[in-house]
């Protein structure tokens, strides 16, 4: 699965997106840069190595998600039913703790829930033939529900010290939940860009009519990114809870925008068969400066919508102002088109 | 794969079986789609805490002996003096302001008897824990009272089904409605509704002029209560005015005036600055969405720009944001120099108050479980003719580690 070459022309799209992502990547971490530049001298409480580690704590959970949504997105689908994956994983975890289960029970009951919305989304994306905006936003609100219904739309107080201290406090200094969103951070950027796996995933969001023509299951692929995004929203759901030390059936509500902003934000393109995980990181960290540095200064919230919504327009315009427009591929596919897979 | 399919197809099936399972176990004495009635097992026992007074006569007019007696805010003579109080006019399909009146205002349930009356209840939702303790409670009472309660969910945050439930209202036509709805914008349309219709309705939770009041919770008194609460920690631990801040986390969705829990907000910071001398400078509030971990971000952001604080009295609009609050606080090593309270004992103060966790030291109990008592007493009342406060809330709590039930932890 290693460095060979992949069967298709995944890989010269892949270069073309790297080149394409690059430049990106310069974009965003300049910005990030004259953020900080600029916040350096409005506050002296930026520029701490506390504060910066007050944004990877903030960012981290939002990051695995968005790391997970990378491909999702580059595969030409999205998923809006992690935030509820997240929530319902999170209320599994509090329920089975509850009944004083052992933590590694509780985290795998979580997780197999996470991998079980994954196989519901992919069920319905790759057989029944819909959408995956429309499939994962009904999905969404089933997942939602029966967070509700798991403790009867009441909130869990996690009673395990262990499975608390998975989320809460740090290590070498260094915010917990920071580490286990690097780790996924670099095992996604490690598949998309040295396994034929995340060649492919390129291959099938540029074209999936050239994919199959190329060889490559586009179902497969599809079932992939799926099981994949269910899985890691299910473990971003166990740090939600973890460091929160509570488990709520509305956890993560809201955050599926804030993640596909980032990601989007990053670089990767809405349409399929474009982005970079590195892309996706700095995007992240943009959003989470961003807040950090107007909590700082005590500006308002709505300041930092209005920040967020610039900044994502600001990043699709600059797409289309370069010729890559949204061309009806992507999650637009079966909206524009009725279903082309078969 | 068809295969998979079948398996889905028959696990959404049984799915839904078993959900219909369940609403058929529930004790509904009606069948309409969207209400619950709620009538009357006689084999549910009333709340411990609750007790009847078995030897209280029974009162006049068809209800039946007294089942419990709830002490309300306005109980005393001095707030009974000062309150306003109203009777419901059949005439004018209005309350009408009263002076013949007794002393003190205490909800009395009673038994149903053969009074025939029927109230309806129209909650804000059935998901958030507040409310489905309060549900419950309604359920409780019902049976123990024997009254005929129907419940009609408003689902919040629908806009469109406090509207339905008010026509769904009208036609069950019941003596009294206890209208939930805490979508202010909405009211005067609901309401209108039920004078049109000449039903009397209690504004629960949100004030509508011309209506009775029942609060949930008196969000101002409430955060009184918890300033007082945590001043007197502060004093104990020799903190002074000048080495405290005082750390607020709301939101601004909430609408800022004393109808609202952001009221909470308003009686804790009118107390840091009255019995506390905290100035404008040095009390801080943040926004907190209610995300745990975003709460958590949020005042972690802060702390960082205030790093000479010395201590900090924090209070949540609701134990969820309090919680953050304090997880930021643990995580900056600032716990032994901070005190916190929240609002709701649920879930998020119960475990740190169970824990007798040093920093979240209280919260208020709204006795949501006895809403149910209370409004249903507060109904029998209105349809009874009697005079009640215009304004009626709980005797709401606060409770720490020490004075929190066991039973609870």
């Amino acid at each position: 699965m290693i460095g060979k070459k992949p069967h298709s022309g995944g890989p010269s799209r892949r270069i073309r997106a790297n080149v394409g992502g690059s430049r990106r990547s310069l974009g965003l971490a300049l910005a990030i840069v004259a953020i900080s530049i600029v916040m350096t001298m409005v506050s002296p409480y930026f520029f701490a190595a506390g504060n910066f580690l007050n944004v990877a704590r903030a960012v981290a959970i939002t990051g695995i998600v968005a790391a997970v949504s990378t491909p999702m997105l580059i595969s030409g689908n999205v998923d809006l039913s992690v935030a509820a994956t997240m929530g319902l994983s999170g209320m599994t975890a509090g329920a089975l703790l509850v009944q004083e289960l052992p933590v590694p029970v509780a985290i795998l009951g979580a997780l197999v829930v996470g991998l079980l919305m994954g196989f519901v989304n992919a069920v319905i994306v790759v057989k029944f033939q819909v959408n995956s905006l429309i499939a994962t936003i009904g999905t969404a609100f089933i997942a939602r529900g029966v967070a509700f219904l798991v403790n009867s739309g009441r909130s869990i107080f996690i009673p395990a010290e262990s499975y608390v201290n998975l989320g809460q406090g740090s290590a070498l200094g260094i915010p917990k939940p920071v580490f286990y969103t690097v780790v996924v951070f670099v095992l996604i950027g490690f598949v998309m860009r040295y396994t034929k796996v995340g060649a492919h995933i390129y291959a099938v969001g540029s074209s999936p009519e050239a994919a199959r023509r190329a060889g490559i299951s586009v179902p497969k692929i599809t079932w992939g990114v799926f099981l994949a995004s269910g899985f890691f929203s299910a473990l971003a759901g166990v740090v939600l809870t973890s460091q929160a030390g509570s488990a709520f059936p509305y956890g993560g509500q809201g955050r599926e925008l804030e993640i596909i902003a980032a990601v989007i934000v990053g670089g990767t393109a809405l349409t399929g068969g474009r982005g970079s995980i590195t892309g996706t990181i700095l995007g992240v960290v943009l959003l989470g400066i961003i807040a950090n540095s107007l909590n700082l200064v005590g500006l308002p919230v709505p300041y930092q919508d209005i920040s967020r919504g610039l900044l994502l327009v600001a990043a699709v315009a600059t797409d289309q102002l370069s010729g890559r427009t949204l061309g009806g591929r992507g999650v637009f596919r079966g909206l524009r088109a009725g279903t082309e897979e078969s | 794969m068809l295969q998979v399919t079948r398996v889905f197809v028959a696990t959404v099936l049984a799915l839904v079986i078993a959900a219909c399972g369940d609403g058929d176990t529930e004790d509904a004495a009606e069948t309409t789609a969207a209400p619950t009635t709620t009538a009357a097992p006689a084999t549910t026992a009333a709340p411990e805490t609750t007790a009847a007074p078995e030897t209280t006569a029974a009162p006049a007019g068809g209800l039946g002996a007294v089942i419990m007696e709830l002490p309300t805010t306005i109980s005393n003579a001095e707030q009974a003096a000062e309150a306003t109080w109203v009777v419901w006019d059949e005439d004018s399909c209005s309350f009408v302001e009263t002076d013949d009146h007794p002393d003190f205002y205490q909800a009395v349930l009673r038994e149903a008897g053969d009074s025939g009356y029927r109230f309806a209840w129209t909650p804000e939702d059935n998901v958030f824990d507040t409310l489905i303790v309060a549900n419950e409670s309604f359920r409780v009472a019902a049976a123990a009272s024997g009254a005929d309660v129907t419940e009609f969910d408003n689902q919040y945050p629908s806009e469109e089904q406090p509207l339905v439930v008010a026509d769904l209202v009208v036609q069950h036509d019941p003596d009294v409605v206890l209208s939930m709805n805490v979508l202010a914008n909405l009211n005067p349309a609901i309401m209108s509704q039920y004078k049109e219709a000449c039903i009397p309705a209690v504004a629960h939770s949100v004030p509508h002029e011309g209506q009775p009041f029942f609060g949930g919770g008196e969000w101002y008194a409430v955060g009184r209560a918890q300033a007082e609460y945590l001043i007197a920690v502060a004093e104990g631990r020799g903190w002074t005015t000048g080495d405290v801040d005082v750390l607020l986390c709301s939101h601004s969705a909430f609408v800022q005036d004393r109808t609202s829990p952001y009221a909470s907000i308003i009686g804790f910071r009118e107390v840091v600055k009255e019995s506390f001398d905290v100035g404008d400078d040095n009390i801080h509030e943040l926004e907190c969405p209610s995300d745990i971990v975003t709460d958590q971000a949020n005042v972690a952001d802060w702390l960082t720009a205030h790093p000479d604080t010395q201590n900090i009295m924090g209070f949540g609009i609701n134990d969820l944001r309090t919680l953050g609050m304090v997880n930021a606080l643990r995580e900056s090593g600032r716990a032994e120099t901070s005190i916190a309270g929240g609002v709701g004992l649920s879930q998020e103060s119960v475990g740190p108050l169970c824990a007798n966790d040093p920093t979240f030291l209280t919260s208020v109990d709204f006795v949501p479980q006895l809403w149910g008592e209370y409004g249903i007493a507060i109904a029998q009342d209105i349809a009874e003719g009697n005079p009640i406060p215009s304004e009626i809330y709980p005797q709401a709590t606060v409770v720490d580690a020490e004075t929190i039930d066991q039973a609870t932890c």
